[in-house]
Parts: C-alpha cells; sequence; structure tokens
C-alpha cells in the first residue's frame, strides 16, 4: 500500500505545477471527409489549419456567449478545414462537440465565406430524435445564417431559445438547443482562433495573380494612438474619429507576397448607418483603392451605394460629399496608417 | 521494493517533466509545444502509473509509462495528403505477475508502439479510401471502434484473436454510411521480426457509429505463434440516453477446435463523457462436448477524465467460473495518466 501511495503521490507532485491545455496529439473528433463531401459536392481538396484554442478563446466565448463556456474538454488543438475547389477556397468546415441528454454530439458544420451557416452533419449523435433535426426541412432554417442572425434564436438570459424563433420538431427541443449553441460556440471560436486564416482565404479569391504568403493582423486601437491619424482626418474635415466607424474595435489584416510587398489589406468595422449598427468587411488594394466593401444585414439599395464607391483612391476623397464618403475616406487614411505601422 | 525499482518510478515521470520543460520554456528563443504558426504537429507526452493487486498470489505489481504522441498532418498549401501517427511507449512493469506476453519476465523495460502508421490519400478527391501501413489496431468487432491502448478497460481482441494491433498495410474508407477497413499483417504483434512466418488478415465492415444503434461484421484469420485461426464475428452497439450495451459474438476454429468468443458491456457515461462507468462480462470456449474449456470473467470500472489532461480509471475482475485452473484470478487495478 505505501508503494501504491508513493507512485501516485509522486505523479501528482511532479505533474501538478504544469499548466493545462495542450495535451491533445489527436484531435478525439473525427476528420470529416464524409461531411465535407456531401456538403460541398463540387470540392476537389480540403487542408487543414490546426489551431489552439485555450483558456483565451474560452473566456472570450463566456464573455460573448454568456452563461454558455466551452467545456475543458474542448480545449486543445483544433482544426479548422479550408475547402476548394480547385485552386480556390470556397468554404470552411469545422467538427465541434457539444453536451446532449444522450452524451456528446459531434457537429461538422460548413460555413461560406463570410461565415455563414451553409449546412452541417452529424457526426455523432445518439438521440432518438437526431432524424428530425437531420431532415432537410429544418437545416433549411439555419442555412445563411451568420452568427449574429443564430444569436437572435437565443433569450436574452442566455440560457435558452426564444419560442417561435425556430420551428423545433416536436420531442426535440432540448436537441436543437444543443445544436444551436453549438453552432453559435463554431462561428465565433472561427472567428477568434482562424481570423488570419480565413482573411489569408478571402484575400486569395480577390488578390489575383500572387499568392498570400504573410498575414499581420493589426488592431484599431494601434492605429488610433499613431501621432499622424487624427491630423489628417481633422486636415479633411472630419473632427471627431469614428462618427460612423467603431475603430477602436477594428481589425485590419495586412496581406503580404513572398517579398513582403504588400497585396492588400481587408478592415472590419461595425458601421452605423442611419442610426442601425452593421458590420462591415472592407478589402482594400494595394494601391489604396477600394476593391470591395459588403455591409452584413443592410438592404439592397444601401448595399448599392457601397459597390459605388468600389475602385475609388484615396486621392479621390479630398471633397466628401456624402456619409458613405466620409466612412470610405476614413477607412483608406485608417488602412495606409496601419500599414505604416508595421 | 528495491531502491532500484523506487528510482526507476521516479524517473519515468521526472523524465518527462524534464522534457516537457524543456519543450514548453521560450528558453531557446522558441516555445515548441505551442507554435505561433499552423499548429498542425500535434505532440504530447503521455506519462502514467498502474498499480494492480494480483490477488491469488497476493502481489502487487506495477506497470508505468512515458510517451510520445505525434499526429502530424502531411499536406502541400493547396491540400492534406495523409497523415502520419506515432506513438511510442517506454514500459516498465515491476513484480507484474498478469503481464503481456512481450515481456520476458516479472521485471522489465519495452519499449512498444501503439499505433505508428503512415496514412495516405492516393486515390485523390474527398472522402476516397485511404491506405494504412505500420502498426496498425486490427479491425475486428467492437474494439476496433474504441480506443483501449493503455487503458485499464479491454475488450479481447488480445486473447481471441493472439492480437491487438500488427506491423502491415491496410485500406480504410467510408461509402454509403458504411464503414470498412481490411488489414494484411506480419502476424508478429509488437515484434517487427517474423518467425516462422506469421500473417494474419482482418477486416470488419459496419455502419455508421454515431448513430444509436450500430452494426458491424468482421472476418480474421492467420497464422501466429504457429497456430492456424479464423473468426466470423457480429458486433453491435446500443445507446439510450447516457447508458449504452455492447455485445459481440464471434465464432471460429484453433487448429480445427471449435472457439466461440463473447462479449458484453453496458455501462454509464455523463452528458460530458468525462465519467463513465461500466461492467464487462467475457465469455471464452475452446471445444465441444467433454472436451471443451472455457471460462467466465467480469470486471467492472470507471473512468473519470476532468479535462483533456488527466484520467483516473479503476477497474476490478474477476474470474467467475473456469473449467480448466489457470493462474488468472481476481485483480484490481487503478491507473492515473497525465498527457500534456
Amino acid at each position: 500500500m505505501k508503494n501504491i501511495t508513493i507512485s501516485l503521490f509522486l505523479l501528482w507532485v511532479i505533474f501538478a505545477g504544469v499548466s493545462v491545455s495542450y495535451s491533445q496529439a489527436y484531435c478525439a473528433l473525427r476528420d470529416p471527409e464524409v461531411a465535407i463531401r456531401e456538403m460541398y459536392p463540387e470540392a476537389t481538396s480540403f487542408r487543414s489549419i490546426v489551431r489552439v484554442i485555450d483558456k483565451t478563446t474560452r473566456a472570450d466565448v463566456a464573455e460573448v456567449l454568456p452563461p454558455q463556456t466551452l467545456h475543458f474538454g474542448e480545449l486543445g488543438r483544433h482544426t479548422l478545414y479550408i475547402v476548394k475547389e480547385y485552386d480556390t477556397t470556397i468554404g470552411f468546415v469545422q467538427v465541434r462537440s457539444e453536451s446532449t441528454n444522450w452524451g456528446l454530439m459531434e457537429v461538422a458544420w460548413a460555413m461560406d465565406m463570410g461565415l455563414r451557416i451553409k449546412d452541417f452533419r452529424l457526426q455523432r449523435c445518439r438521440d432518438k430524435n437526431r432524424g428530425k433535426i437531420e431532415a432537410d426541412s429544418f437545416r433549411e432554417h439555419l442555412r445563411g445564417l451568420n452568427f449574429a442572425d443564430l444569436k437572435e434564436k437565443v433569450r436574452s438570459d442566455g440560457d435558452g431559445l426564444i419560442p417561435e424563433s425556430l420551428p423545433i420538431p416536436a420531442g426535440s427541443e432540448a436537441l436543437v438547443k444543443s445544436l444551436v449553441f453549438c453552432g453559435l460556440k463554431t462561428l465565433l471560436v472561427t472567428e477568434l482562433a482562424w481570423n488570419e486564416d480565413i482573411g489569408r482565404a478571402r484575400a486569395n479569391v480577390w488578390i489575383k495573380g500572387t499568392e498570400v504568403d504573410r498575414v499581420i493582423k493589426v488592431t484599431g486601437d494601434r492605429v488610433l494612438h499613431c501621432k499622424d491619424f487624427l491630423p489628417k482626418l481633422v486636415q479633411n474635415g472630419i473632427e471627431r474619429v469614428g462618427t460612423d466607424l467603431n475603430l477602436a474595435a477594428a481589425e485590419v489584416l495586412i496581406f503580404l507576397d513572398k517579398e513582403n510587398e504588400l497585396l492588400g489589406l481587408t478592415l472590419e468595422a461595425q458601421v452605423k448607418i442611419q442610426n442601425a449598427e452593421y458590420r462591415s468587411s472592407w478589402n482594400i488594394s494595394s494601391d489604396f483603392s477600394i476593391f470591395s466593401v459588403h455591409v452584413d444585414g443592410v438592404g439592397l439599395d444601401v448595399q448599392r451605394l457601397f459597390n459605388k464607391i468600389e475602385g475609388k483612391r484615396l486621392d479621390e476623397y479630398w471633397n466628401c460629399s456624402s456619409q458613405i464618403d466620409l466612412i470610405a475616406f476614413e477607412v483608406l487614411v485608417f488602412c495606409q496608417e496601419a500599414e505604416s505601422i508595421i | 521494493m528495491s531502491f532500484a525499482m523506487k528510482i526507476r518510478i521516479v524517473l519515468l515521470p521526472l523524465a518527462t517533466y524534464i522534457v516537457t520543460l524543456i519543450l514548453s520554456c521560450d528558453t531557446f528563443g522558441r516555445n515548441y509545444l505551442v507554435k505561433d504558426t499552423n499548429d498542425d504537429l500535434r505532440l504530447a507526452l503521455d506519462a502514467s502509473v498502474r498499480v494492480v493487486n494480483f490477488e491469488p498470489a497476493d502481489e502487487v505489481g506495477f506497470m508505468n509509462w512515458l510517451g510520445l504522441d505525434i499526429y502530424q498532418v502531411l499536406q502541400t498549401p493547396d491540400r492534406d495528403w495523409g497523415s502520419l501517427t506515432f506513438q511510442g511507449y517506454l514500459l516498465r512493469i515491476d513484480n507484474l505477475i498478469m503481464r503481456p506476453g512481450f515481456f520476458e519476465s516479472e521485471n522489465d523495460w519495452e519499449f512498444t508502439y501503439r499505433i505508428f502508421k503512415l496514412e495516405l490519400k492516393p486515390f485523390g478527391g474527398i472522402g476516397r479510401p485511404r491506405i494504412q501501413l505500420g502498426h496498425l489496431e486490427l479491425p475486428f468487432g467492437i474494439e476496433n471502434q474504441i480506443n483501449t491502448n493503455g487503458t485499464l478497460r479491454q475488450f479481447t481482441n488480445g486473447r481471441n484473436l493472439g492480437l491487438k494491433a500488427d506491423w502491415g498495410i491496410g485500406i480504410i474508407g467510408e461509402s454509403n454510411s458504411l464503414r470498412y477497413e481490411v488489414t494484411l499483417t506480419r502476424g508478429t504483434g509488437q515484434e517487427f521480426h517474423r518467425r516462422n512466418e506469421p500473417w494474419a488478415i482482418s477486416g470488419r465492415v459496419g455502419s455508421e457509429g454515431g448513430k444509436m444503434i450500430s452494426h458491424g461484421l468482421s472476418a480474421y484469420t492467420s497464422n501466429v505463434n504457429g497456430m492456424d485461426r479464423w473468426r466470423a464475428a457480429y458486433d453491435h452497439t446500443i445507446h439510450l440516453g447516457l447508458y449504452y450495451v455492447m455485445n459481440e459474438l464471434s465464432l471460429g476454429e484453433n487448429e480445427n477446435r471449435e472457439v466461440l468468443n463473447a462479449f458484453s458491456e453496458v455501462g454509464w457515461k455523463t452528458q460530458h463523457e468525462a465519467f463513465v462507468l461500466y461492467l464487462q462480462a467475457k465469455y471464452h470456449q475452446v471445444g465441444l462436448g467433454y472436451s471443451k474449456s472455457s471460462d467466465l470473467s467480469g470486471s467492472f470500472g470507471l473512468r473519470y477524465a476532468p479535462d483533456s489532461n488527466w484520467a483516473f480509471s479503476a477497474q476490478y475482475s474477476e474470474v467467475v467460473e473456469q473449467t480448466i485452473e489457470s493462474r488468472r484470478g481476481s485483480n484490481v487495478g487503478i491507473q492515473l495518466r497525465y498527457r500534456y
């Protein structure tokens, strides 16, 4: 008995001080090869990118999705699958597990380039109601939803679904709740942990000719502290930074080739239009012209106004005549400053 | 316990600790365990201590592991081509009466491989069959679906087939909700070296394991340790809420003597599956009529894994009935495992 105690004690003492979260050699979740084939029939290949989901990601999830958080078993190395049709990235797949009344459920989520749900497959679900949520008629209600859309289905206390927000098949209420929270965590964790990889994949779609080699992320607060940024705006009649753009929380991804030459930039920021907030994504070419703008959730008429500024360069904005011109000018100056500080 | 033995028990986890510290610190300007870039090399250090009380001899034995578990996806910038899995373990047993056959004595060192394989996708596309090369788990019965390597919880492949994992090649794939796997192996188990030209062929085709009910059919034929064997088996798993039941029945022959092997497990788990309780029954019969020999044994065990680092397990096993006296008897095992 003494020997047993000694052995166990030694193992405990020796390892007790070592921090956790990098232990998995295998990701316990299965490769979603069959799911990829079913959800992207046009796909010709995929490439996996492994990232560490750690306590920081867990804290971020808890902050955005209280009281939901990642179980300690969900930490460790996880994989995002970049799905391709020949040379073009057509979407992403991630597998996440979620606890249910029938044990762990494992869901392969397909996401489009804008991180909207394309489809899902249950790789593991022992619940007797599995067939009801696998039916195409139910899956249809989740297709096309992004994180914000899916979060609207959740009660304000974060602990259940809003009645009538989804047509839940009889008897599968608990399973649908687990599925929705699994989807929310997947969309959020994908954005948090693979932000630069997704930016690179998107950039390779609109930056033609040269493959993106490096991605550098610059956060908005770093740019706002640049001494040149505010004077440049003031010189052009913009006195309050971030009137319509939430630049403090903005992120700029800067794409470089193998020779460290600038290929382009992507800025993501919340934008305020007619007192409503939207998420905007701006692709900026290496000559600091606007390549494309996408604003999530705005009507077609507003999106068309943004489409009109595509192709415009910074020097065309010395006289801003509309709210959208002002926003575009601010974006271009902001991106120029971000590029100058790397 | 001798002084040398105590030193070994201390040295194994201590060596893991030192290697872990070296790899995880930034002393050399780089943290090798947590890279900033694509972290597709997955590396874990794995240490376990198992203590077994073998009641018939009233002896306590020890089994210590120190292992390296590596998983590397093989890829080019445009696609994944396969993967490499390496699970190499240094094992030390002390005073272990009931021990795996590759140990020469009750106090011994051995370097073992659990899985050591290269898996390739030579046919391109997505969802096409993959080729496996290396030290593979035999695709037979329920054991193929559940990882029992290095755990107290064991099924019956080792005893029933004479092998649990073996060196060779295999093909694995999925088609129309069916999963299939076939291996052709050297029949040498842990050893790579062959004597008397052993061989083994094994295969299983089964439905998706992730559903409420799953089934599988397996076949096996071999010449291992000079004995010709063949087996055919049916297995199924049924889940009901947090409870499950698994059954496997295999029939066959050892050198023209009929063999019947039956395995059953019922269990319960928590929603996160961090805690599992199980009860197993194993029946093995060789021959028929007056010449038959058989034994029935049972095990009750639990496993608690609060996170992806720690796992604690305990198991009590007892031979309920046996027609021929053997050294097998009841035993209690407890195991603590740490993966970094």
